[in-house]
């Protein structure tokens, strides 16, 4: 009988669950795709229920439940810094009961549910995915639990910690702090500093480096400096101290971006990475082995995760792709599949974060046959199918591309993805225009056949879950994914793995000579990535993209009705309303409940 | 019976009593210093080391009590905000937005050039009336009256060609009979239609304050069916809010420290008092408001359907109490009130439907069920409408007209927000109708009372399907009767017109409803059909009243038909099965949504169309509004209910789910209701739970052959204790007859399930099944016990053989065995929990269901794999 295990993260952001069975990672999905709110913090019911359903279980085949962290230490850090909330005489956080009732009484669970450590979970969520018999392990967040940053050592017998950094001591604040100061919502524009770095110079890293006092010798640990700070009991992330060592108050939130914004985005960047290269090195000397692993929001920073590969001392480097809050459901379930069978969970690398919902080309044939919309069916016929969105992309078309199962985690990697031609100058300004309204200054990434990465990226080593940045070495010209400072987060693709989009970055480059493609994902700004044919007719009719590829089936914008593209943005509005609640991100400052 | 708890000791309750005083003062401390500027170091161990334990503590029930206690008290509470005042400064300046109606231009553009504007109304319909623009300045020489209220007002259902205030214009222009002709400029009337689906109190008063920039020359309200609903949410032990919950706590279960017996009467009356409170207040600053600027109020009273409108509610926890019923036993199993209850409105159903049968009304199943009837009154005590509705009906089958009207008023009144289990409908309860009468003659409003006006109209019939096409909202009839009596009024107060003190005129009415067009009038009732089959919970079969509603929209336009079967081409329309909110293709994206656009007979919002429902009583009802019009688009009804064939709709094992998202639930509305509509920050569920004791779900077969079920079900704890916890109770002799509790005579239709006996009857663990009325197998449920080691659910197949199955539509019933938990039990600990802030059941939860699917037998099952 086959023991399945369900992982949970919940009740802070990106709630998410997944389900192991035999140690095997069988299904994962973030609640926010079902709820169409971003960053879902609630209990995921939806991704539960669609985990029992792709396992073909009901709750009483469940052999346990892993939550992905400690609630009493989370109270307990909590109480510590007097959390703040929308609502503060409801203090409905103090009770850390809360979790596991949830489970209990919403999800219907009632065998056992084990409870790990937030960094624990994040750091078995890398290492029990990444096929290493052995690795040291380096978890940077803003914040769990207590602990902020850990590093650790993962073996056959398990994963051991060897030092943590305490809140509110934290890397991730930090980097937040500074977001927050440039004008930016907390845990959601991080990347968008990234992005902006590149334009900078870094003339505060000196002053910046202030902030942070790295501990003398081989100790691991770091410290902030808390007068520069304000997260802790205070009304926002980063104290009047911070702008007299800037020089400048804070930017009002979408006024102008001047130089000095851009060299202070590029300061906290060479900062953020210059203490991970730091603590990388510690580490390595603490625990030293080829491998490493990362996780917590801070490994989303692919940037810095670009330069721990090339400069840092490990040979080899796993970043867990869905490495934020959402991901620690991935930790939570290994764990407890080692706390029952006392065996490792996963052998082998991870190498697919297709794990959520999937349509088939017949349940969308149903679909589109109520729908009465007008679209080409390719059915048995992959290769017109490939050819015609090939053709589509080189006419420099926008073309939404759903294809099998939803990725969990925060990048699109081709099932919900936007895909344009990266050789048209124009496709950033279109895109943004007709979809992501994102600001412009920040890059789109490149997808290209494995095979070929050489040819166009100074990359030596595969990158599916598009998680480091490297430079452009293309013959061709990619303005469109190319970022100002000659760079690309790019994801390699392999035929093996995704093989219909391996057979589109051939058809594209049998049309135009390019294997790359522009690489966005599929959802208009504030909303969750799309996860049905539903959520992706909504966009589709909402966006002015011009094409929406379903499984085997290809719409055009400009057959769609007249009235259709109206309507569905009415309803859809009526929808937001109806769920404009619930978002528990609140974006002045890191919410710690 | 239980164990005596511990009785704690003098010193043990010194213990405990510091150990409380000690986790209150950490709390506070610790709270306190959240606001604290000058703790920034980070590094204060002592404060670490306090909160550790206070965290600790709070993961133990007793202290998170402790900490709620104290939250009660507002010791927890930060400095007050510090914005009130200028608020309340900017909200007087002027101009600012009436409703959604935003100024436009600059801010000193002189007050008669100033527009106020709002957002393009959608296509589908929204809150608001679809003016788009309102100018400051009123024509010269017209009238302006400025219209206030709630979903009646804004003509639901009619909303956006027909509203009551466009009824209202066109009244006013009408020339009263009882004056001389008026000049062309006293008929010059503007009504500016500021009413609103969800409207409440506040909002209201807040617009009505508003709208004085319009330079009104009269105030309409019309609202008041609301405010049961809207205006005491935090009575309810389902309130989202922690500190609601803990109001809710205290009043139902007294002092945590001496505590009494939980009192759901305690709950409601502190809720009616509540809204009653707000009521005056808010009425009381209408009259302040008018006052000052010397515009008359018109108050329109609201009438509610009584007729053709129920509210059926589960009843809530009984506590066994002096004078009430004697327990009955049932086997090894002793049935508290709560079970007996049920057990009478099940034999009280079976009367009724079988008296409805009778083309004639028959006076001695009226007796029978009024003597039902008031045995559920004595064991519920009033807080439960179905029994006043059992009521109702039972002086209806005898003639009874006064008796039945005072029944129904009592029925809304027993509405009760904090028991409600469903989402009830809107009604103007008699306490709100009283309120508005007695501030119209206090403050000097006009009183338009629609009670009194409706009955004169109707020769006192009890107020039904010709006034209203639901719960509250007008008929075209029912708009027309109170719009032309509003503009009396209004005209009395205004222009000093005298009426003739009576009913508008007839010729007036006549003339308002000529106004709605018949593709209008044919989508309305259409659109009551949908809304009503999703807002009725119902003792008797709600088929009649759709089937009245749909014959109703054909004689207004036979066009409609086609409107019904996109109708249905759109309900049956099947993304396939799928797993969450995505499950099922959305209205407006489907064909047949497409082909009502531009017919004049398009469905929007109001008509319920956007919930993801099949709808069957409605399909139903379509097709035999077809069939009997012999109108062969019944057939095509038909062929598209089965495209959902069980065949035809599986999923990747070839199984269909019939339980996600409640699409195929018989009536989806017979769910608690935080489950349906769940409120922010509430989370949902990954399974269903029912508070009746039978769950009825509908699956379509094309052929009939043999069938397998998989149902994965559970009897649940009742807020946290086993359902088959007996605790002892004490009872005083009987109040009901032995005969009242027999089983009652089986109706011909009912036969069926008489076969397959009460739910009562059912073994206390044994879950019945049923097919289209007949049992087909019954299965031993475990009850949901964390500590057992086992899982509370379990897994169960049922094979149902062809022969109990049936071509188009079919009917499964799962009848949950009795819950022997007393009612006082139940109440203490839902007490318990909202102590804590955790919310609480006040209704028992008869079962639990994660899984029901079926496939074809002759189909590899899925089920094995």
């Amino acid at each position: 009988m086959a023991r399945d295990i369900i992982g949970i993260s919940a009740f802070y952001h990106d709630a998410a669950c997944c389900l192991l069975r035999d140690g095997r990672l069988l299904a994962a999905a973030q609640e926010e795709r079902f709820t169409r709110r971003k960053h879902e913090a609630r209990l995921p019911v939806e991704a539960f229920r669609f985990c029992l359903e792709a396992g073909g279980i009901g709750p009483h085949e469940i052999d346990a439940v892993g939550y992905y962290e400690q609630p009493v230490r989370k109270l307990s850090r909590q109480l510590w810094a007097g959390a703040r909330e929308a609502a503060p005489v409801e203090l409905g956080w103090l009770d850390p009961g809360l979790p596991e009732r949830m489970i209990r009484e919403r999800l219907g669970f009632d065998g056992p549910i084990l409870f790990f450590g937030h960094h624990q979970s994040h750091a078995a969520s890398a290492f029990d995915f990444s096929g290493f018999s052995e690795a040291a392990l380096l978890t940077v967040d803003g914040v769990g639990t207590w602990t902020t940053t850990a590093l650790g050592r993962g073996s056959t017998d398990g994963i051991e910690m060897v030092e943590r950094v305490s809140f509110p001591h934290s890397l991730g604040l930090l980097y937040s702090a500074v977001t927050a100061y440039l004008g930016f919502p907390v845990n959601d524009g991080e990347a968008r500093i990234m992005g902006l770095a590149a334009y900078g110079n870094p003339r505060f890293l000196d002053a910046l480096r202030a902030l942070i006092r790295m501990e003398s010798g081989t100790a691991l640990g770091y410290e902030l400096d808390m007068r520069y700070f304000d997260f802790v009991r205070g009304d926002r992330m980063f104290s009047d101290a911070l702008c007299d060592l800037l020089g400048a108050p804070p930017r009002a939130p979408a006024s102008a971006l001047t130089t000095f914004h851009q060299d202070v985005a590029a300061s906290v960047q060479a900062l953020l990475e210059e203490v991970l290269l730091a603590l990388v090195v510690r580490l390595h000397e603490r625990v030293p082995v080829a491998n490493l692993c990362l996780a917590g929001g801070v490994a989303l920073n692919c940037v810095a995760n670009g330069r721990i590969r090339r400069e840092g001392p490990f040979a080899n480097v796993f970043v867990q792709p869905a490495a934020g809050d959402a991901g620690g459901c991935l930790g939570a379930a290994a764990l407890a599949h080692r706390a029952r069978t006392g065996e490792r969970p996963a052998s082998r690398r991870l190498r697919d974060l297709r794990l959520g919902p999937r349509w088939s080309s017949e349940e969308i044939a149903d679909l589109l046959r109520d729908t009465g919309l007008p679209s080409k069916d390719f059915r048995g016929d992959q290769s017109g199918l490939l050819r015609s969105v090939a053709q589509r992309l080189a006419a420099r078309q926008a073309v939404g591309w759903f294809q099998g199962g939803m990725e969990l985690g925060p990048r699109a990697l081709g099932a919900r993805s936007l895909l344009a031609d990266p050789r048209d100058p124009g496709a950033r300004d279109r895109i943004n225009a007709i979809i992501k309204r994102r600001e412009s200054f920040r890059p789109f990434a490149p997808m290209v056949l494995r095979a070929r990465l050489h040819e166009h990226f100074d990359l030596d080593t595969d990158s599916p879950f598009m998680l480091e940045t490297c430079q452009v070495a293309s013959p061709l010209a990619l303005p469109a994914i190319t970022h100002v400072d000659g760079s690309a987060r790019v994801q390699t693709v392999d035929p093996d793995a995704a093989p219909r989009l391996a057979a589109l970055l051939e058809a594209f480059d049998r049309e135009t000579g390019c294997p790359v493609l522009l690489n966005t994902s599929f959802n208009r700004a504030g909303e969750p990535i799309v996860c049905s044919p539903i959520d992706a007719l909504f966009t589709f009719a909402e966006s002015g993209m011009d094409a929406l590829v379903l499984e085997d089936f290809v719409l055009d914008r400009d057959q769609l009705p007249a009235s259709w593209a109206d309507l569905l943005p009415a309803w859809g509005s009526n929808r937001a309303e109806a769920d404009a609640a619930g978002n528990a991100i609140d974006h002045n400052l890191y919410t710690f409940v | 019976m239980t164990d005596a708890p511990d009785t704690p000791t003098a010193g043990g309750q010194a213990v405990k009593a510091r150990e409380t005083r000690a986790l209150e003062d950490a709390l506070a401390a610790l709270l306190a210093g959240a606001s604290a500027s000058d703790e920034r170091d980070g590094g204060d161990d002592a404060r670490r080391a306090s909160s550790d334990a206070v965290a600790r503590a709070l993961a133990d029930p007793s202290g998170l009590a402790d900490a709620r206690r104290l939250q009660q008290t507002g010791a927890l509470d930060p400095p007050r905000a510090r914005s009130a005042a200028s608020a309340s400064e900017s909200q007087a300046r002027s101009p600012r937005p009436i409703s959604i109606w935003r100024p436009k231009g600059a801010p000193d553009l002189p007050s008669d050039a100033r527009v106020f504007e709002r957002p393009a109304p959608k296509p589908f319909g929204d809150h608001y009336a679809d003016r788009r623009r309102i100018r400051a300045a009123k024509p010269a020489g017209t009238r302006r009256v400025c219209f206030f209220g709630e979903s009646v007002a804004a003509g639901y259902l009619y909303a956006p060609t027909v509203t009551p205030a466009k009824l209202l214009a066109r009244a006013l222009r009408l020339s009263p009979a009882s004056t001389p002709g008026p000049s062309a400029e006293a008929n010059a009337w503007e009504v500016v239609d500021l009413a609103r689906t969800n409207e409440r109190l506040d909002s209201l008063v807040s617009t009505l304050e508003a709208s004085l920039q319009l330079a009104p020359d009269a105030l309409v309200i019309f609202a008041g069916n609301n405010w049961t609903l809207l205006e005491s949410p935090e009575w309810s032990s389902y309130a989202p809010s922690v500190r609601a919950r803990l109001d809710v706590a205290e009043v139902l279960g007294g002092d945590a420290n001496d505590p009494g017996r939980p009192d759901l009467w305690k709950l409601v009356s502190k809720a009616a008092r509540a809204v009653f409170e707000r009521g005056v207040q808010a009425l009381a600053r209408v009259a302040r408001i008018a006052d000052a600027a010397s515009v008359p109020v018109v108050m329109v009273v609201p009438e509610v359907n009584q007729a053709d409108w129920e509210s059926c509610q589960p009843v809530p926890w009984l506590p066994a109490t002096e004078g009430a019923a004697r327990p009955t036993t049932l086997g090894p199993t002793t049935l508290g009130p709560t079970m007996q209850w049920h057990q009478l409105y099940e034999q009280a159903e079976l009367m009724l439907a079988r008296a409805l049968e009778s083309d004639t009304p028959d006076a001695a199943a009226g007796e029978e069920l009024e003597s039902l009837a008031r045995a559920m009154l004595a064991l519920d005590d009033g807080l439960c409408p179905t029994s006043f509705r059992l009521l109702a009906e039972a002086h209806r089958l005898r003639e009874d007209r006064a008796a039945a009207s005072e029944a129904c008023r009592q029925e809304i009144a027993a509405c009760h927000y904090a028991t409600l289990a469903f989402l009830a409908a809107p009604q103007a309860s008699p306490m709100a109708q009283a309120l508005m009468r007695r501030a119209a003659a206090h403050h000097g409003f006009t009183c338009v009372d629609l009670p009194r006006l409706f009955g004169e109209a109707t020769e006192n019939a009890l107020p039904g399907n010709r006034l209203f096409l639901d719960y509250c909202h007008l008929s075209s009839e029912g708009m027309g009767l109170a719009m032309a009596a509003v503009a009396d009024a209004v005209r009395g107060c205004t222009v000093q017109e005298r009426t003739n003190g009576s009913s508008p005129r007839p010729e007036v009415v006549s003339a308002l409803v000529a106004r709605v067009s018949p593709e209008v009038e044919a989508t309305a009732r259409l659109g009551a059909a949908i809304h009503c089959a999703h807002r009725l919970v119902s003792v008797r079969d709600p088929g009649p009243l759709l089937r009245t509603l749909l014959k109703q929209a054909i004689e207004a336009s036979p066009n409609v038909i086609d409107t019904m079967v996109d109708l249905v081409d759109a309900r049956t329309s099947r993304v396939a099965a799928r797993t969450g909110p995505a499950r099922h293709c959305p209205a407006v994206l489907t064909a047949a949504q497409q082909r009502m656009l531009g017919t004049g007979l398009t469905l929007g919002f109001q008509h319920g169309w956007r919930y993801p429902y099949l709808d069957v009583d409605v399909i139903e009802a379509i097709e035999a509004t077809l069939e009997a019009r012999a109108d062969p688009r019944a057939q095509r009804v038909r062929q598209h209910v089965l495209r959902l064939a069980v065949d035809r709709c599986g999923d990747r094992c070839g199984a269909m789910d019939l339980l996600a998202d409640g699409y195929f639930l018989a009536r989806p509305l017979e769910r608690l209701f935080p489950d349906v509509v769940p409120s922010p920050g509430q989370t949902g569920r990954a399974f269903l739970r029912t508070p009746w004791p039978t769950t009825r779900f509908v699956f379509v077969m094309d052929q009939p052959e043999a069938l397998r079920f998989e149902i994965v079900a559970r009897q649940p704890k009742q807020n946290g204790l086993a359902p088959g916890t007996v605790s002892p109770t004490t009872v005083s002799p009987a109040t009901v007859s032995p005969a009242t509790v027999s089983p009652a005579t089986a109706s011909p239709d009912r036969a069926a399930s008489d076969r397959a006996g009460s739910h009562l009857e059912t073994p206390a663990t044994r879950l019945g099944v049923e097919i289209n009325g007949a049992p087909v197998a019954t299965v031993r449920l475990a009850a949901s016990d964390a500590g057992s080691g086992q899982s509370s659910w379990q897994r169960h197949e049922v094979v149902v053989s062809a022969s109990a199955l049936q071509h188009g539509i079919n009917r499964l019933t799962l009848r949950w065995p009795p819950i022997s938990l007393d009612g006082e039990t139940a109440l203490r600990a839902a007490v318990d929990r909202l102590r804590r802030g955790i919310e609480a059941d006040l209704h028992p939860i008869f079962g639990e269901l994660a899984t029901l699917r079926c496939d074809l037998i002759r189909q590899k099952s899925r089920f094995n794999v």
